[in-house]
């Protein structure tokens, strides 16, 4: 009963985790990325890429 | 009704301060240019909700609306495409007359304004006069005094900023000289209807300034190119100068005029408190060795003394004495099964314990760090260290992103687009993360107290192995085909000494530590478990199985197929080679996977400490080795991938983390091989290889510089 009871938590804790992981990376943010958003500069954003191109080809 | 105001101004105005004081949010400030490299949009605290909603957008500090930059090309995109419905201009008030220069241009852009005055506490420290009223009317547009850290006047620029976008009056630009003026017109009336109805004055200046993004814009026929081009040839000539000059100078005679009008400047008897400091800290010869000491100092008491006082109590007694035994007595009492509880204790408390063992080391090394940012000190680094960069060839620009650095590298890699020539943006992306991240705190601390007893010099020294590591990078990468040429030019403002604000710093030292704690109950959270999967299950007598010896499970089949490259650097066991790879997902890996492999778990039972058991498996040279492979090695993958957007080229993304692995290694190797010969007199083929990597690394930083057409 306590196996089952300490893998369900692992378990929940293990899926909440990935699931604010994909979250996290559908908003833009970075997964792994240590710095907190507000100090990043946007450099996490997922359209961070497109927007460099268009700032390059503009400039 | 949505309205969109801008925040303009030069940079180290205190933009991003009077954004977060307007929106109530928490960007990241610091006083260097370059904070703020992309445009930040937020909610005006009052007018998130309801009938009018008001946008606030951050664009990054200029100079002029020149398209010199990257910082300027997005504000001037921004400011005529966009066309937001009004622009808040922000002065700094202590330096009133270039600050002017951009507000002049903006006024240009036709688009409705109001100025702040900022920092006008400082003003009136300082014991200047500045007469609003005058300053109103010679610019033609409203002007609030504000101080954005004090956040003064906020709400009657929040009034004002509303009003003016409402009404939305287009602002009229300052008048030139008749000549000048009669040139702007013919210019127009020449171009007619290609100019944009809502600002032809702005384009027509444009023109006359021979702006080439300007005529590409606007398409001109080459017949009617060079009739214009003509004129303007006729005017420069006129006045014995260039076009663009002609302007600039009219624009500071204007607020030349401006200043006469509305500014009383204290006659200054004295040196100011900064200015004396500033003799002693930034001069010629004792600024380096301060900078050092104070360095030493940072990481000494951050690391070894106050750090490591509270570290050894989260570990031992927090971790050690509490956490563990009862985790573990808990899963004992509820029948969990054994390897559940090994899952538990030695993988998931064991490795996530390890790393959060070194947070208290991290938020005191960040309080130093966000003082001395915040008084101001950190901006002089950058001046200074500019001084040293640029007898490499190398651009004091390039030293901001390593400052941010400090943090995350992510940011870091990010902050070189204010570098606009390319060789030395992609030479800045390409060794900015050898300056030791959060994550690689942990991995300095252990090896400073497993192995060299808590030494003081160990922690300041990763440090310094970082800036010798950019700057020796430097002076041999500029010397080769790829890099060579002059820097780009720095020009930044150093801020007044003041006392650090207690909300800045504390705000700064939680944003850092608090993700380094977020970070330690995800990824690392994760990773511990794989790591304790892989190490606790592989084959013993041909069968699949839960293994007794870590040496048969499927961690170590792994280490040992890549334990043998890292051999020759000292550390070819398979425990610190997986340790090494798992950093790549996030460097507190390091530290996480030691944790799960040396046992920290096992502390509560059999008094082994982990760091115990981690000197008994290195030297000195082969940790001191270790620790420099994965201070300057390829960085996480957060930061790879941070290099590969920016580098925007798969064939320069594998160049940087080619040369970062490569560098590493050699450092690594040099580091044991010599070590350990000239402490043991054992000479292998590796010291010969070792002696070779020395003579070439000399050669490549000594031989003659690549002259540049």
């Amino acid at each position: 009963m306590g196996t089952i009871l300490v893998l369900l938590v692992i378990c929940a804790t293990v899926v909440w985790i990935i699931r604010n992981m994909i979250n996290d990376h559908k908003n833009g943010k970075s997964v792994s990325c240590g710095c907190s958003c507000s100090q990043c500069h946007g450099g996490c954003h997922a359209n961070l890429k497109k927007e460099i191109d268009r700032l390059r080809n503009a400039g | 009704m949505n309205i969109r105001i801008a925040l303009a101004g030069n940079p180290n105005s205190g933009k991003t301060t009077l954004f977060n004081a307007l929106t109530g949010s928490n960007q990241y400030t610091g006083n260097w240019p370059g904070v703020t490299v992309e445009k930040k949009e937020g909610k005006l605290k009052g007018y998130g909700k309801g009938e009018t909603t008001v946008t606030v957008v951050d664009l990054p500090g200029i100079y002029s609306l020149s398209p010199y930059t990257l910082e300027e090309v997005v504000s001037r995109k921004y400011l005529l495409e966009e066309k937001p419905e009004a622009i808040v201009n922000i002065v700094d008030g202590t330096n009133l007359e270039r600050n002017l220069y951009l507000t002049t241009q903006l006024k240009e852009t036709g688009i409705p304004m109001v100025t702040a005055v900022n920092m006008m506490d400082l003003v009136r420290k300082n014991k200047e006069e500045l007469n609003l009223a005058q300053m109103e009317k010679d610019l033609g547009c409203p002007v609030v005094e504000i101080s954005a850290l004090k956040e003064e006047g906020i709400d009657r620029l929040i009034e004002t900023a509303v009003s003016v976008a409402k009404k939305a009056e287009p602002s009229h630009r300052l008048v030139f000289d008749e000549k000048l003026e009669s040139v702007i017109s013919a210019i127009e009336k020449k171009l007619g209807g290609l100019l944009p109805q809502n600002n032809p004055d702005w384009y027509a200046i444009k023109v006359f300034e021979r702006d080439e993004k300007v005529v590409e814009q606007l398409c001109l026929t080459a017949s009617l190119k060079q009739e214009i081009d003509a004129y303007i040839s006729s005017v420069e000539k006129e006045y014995d100068d260039d076009s663009e000059s002609i302007i600039t100078s009219a624009r500071y005679h204007q607020i030349e005029t401006m200043i006469h009008d509305c500014y009383v400047k204290r006659n200054r008897q004295s040196d100011s408190i900064s200015d004396r400091i500033d003799r002693v800290v930034t001069n010629r010869i004792l600024a380096l060795p301060i900078f050092a000491l104070v360095m030493f100092l940072v990481y000494y008491v951050s690391v070894t003394t106050v750090g490591s006082i509270l570290t050894d109590f989260v570990n031992d007694t927090l971790f050690g004495e509490w956490i563990l035994p009862s985790a573990s007595a808990a899963l004992e009492s509820i029948g969990c099964a054994e390897w559940l509880n090994g899952l538990v204790v030695e993988g998931i408390i064991g490795g996530v314990g390890a790393v959060l063992g070194f947070v208290p080391q991290i938020f005191v090394l960040y309080l130093f760090l966000a003082v001395l940012e915040d008084c101001g000190y950190m901006a002089r680094i950058a001046f200074i260290m500019d001084r040293i960069f640029r007898r490499f060839g190398l651009s004091g620009k390039s030293f901001i992103p390593m400052l941010i650095g400090t943090g995350c590298g992510v940011p870091a890699i990010m902050a070189s687009r204010t570098i606009e020539q390319d060789r030395d943006r992609r030479m800045t992306i390409m060794t900015t993360t050898f300056i030791p991240c959060s994550a690689k705190l942990p991995i300095i601390a252990l090896i400073a107290g497993a192995l060299f007893d808590g030494a003081a010099w160990v922690a300041p020294s990763a440090y310094f192995t970082g800036i010798v590591a950019i700057v020796t990078s430097g002076i041999i990468l500029k010397k080769t085909r790829l890099f060579a040429g002059d820097p780009s030019p720095f020009v930044m403002e150093l801020p007044d000494y003041h006392i650090p604000s207690v909300k800045n710093v504390f705000h700064s030292v939680w944003e850092r530590g608090s993700s380094f704690v977020k970070k330690a109950g995800t990824i690392i959270l994760l990773s511990t478990i794989i790591v304790w999967f892989m190490q606790a299950f592989g084959f013993e007598n041909g069968v699949f199985t839960m293994v007794e010896d870590m040496n048969n499970s499927i961690l170590a089949m792994a280490g040992n197929c890549i334990a043998w490259i890292f051999t020759p650097l000292g550390w070819g066991d398979w425990k610190a080679a997986a340790a090494a790879v798992t950093g790549l997902v996030a460097k507190e890996n390091v530290v996480g996977t030691f944790g799960v492999l040396y046992g920290f778990g096992e502390v509560a039972e059999d008094g082994m400490e982990l760091w115990g058991t981690l000197s008994s498996e290195f030297t000195a040279f082969s940790g001191f080795s270790f620790l420099v492979f994965n201070l300057l090695c390829a960085p996480c993958f957060a930061a790879m991938g941070a290099i590969a957007r920016e580098m925007n080229s798969a064939m320069w993304f594998w160049i940087a983390i080619g040369y970062q692995t490569l560098l590493a290694y050699a450092c690594s190797l040099c580091i044991y091989q010599v070590g350990t010969w000239i402490t043991t007199g054992v000479f292998t083929l590796g010291t010969v290889i070792a002696g070779i990597a020395i003579i070439g690394f000399i050669y490549l930083l000594i031989r003659p510089e690549r002259k540049v057409a």
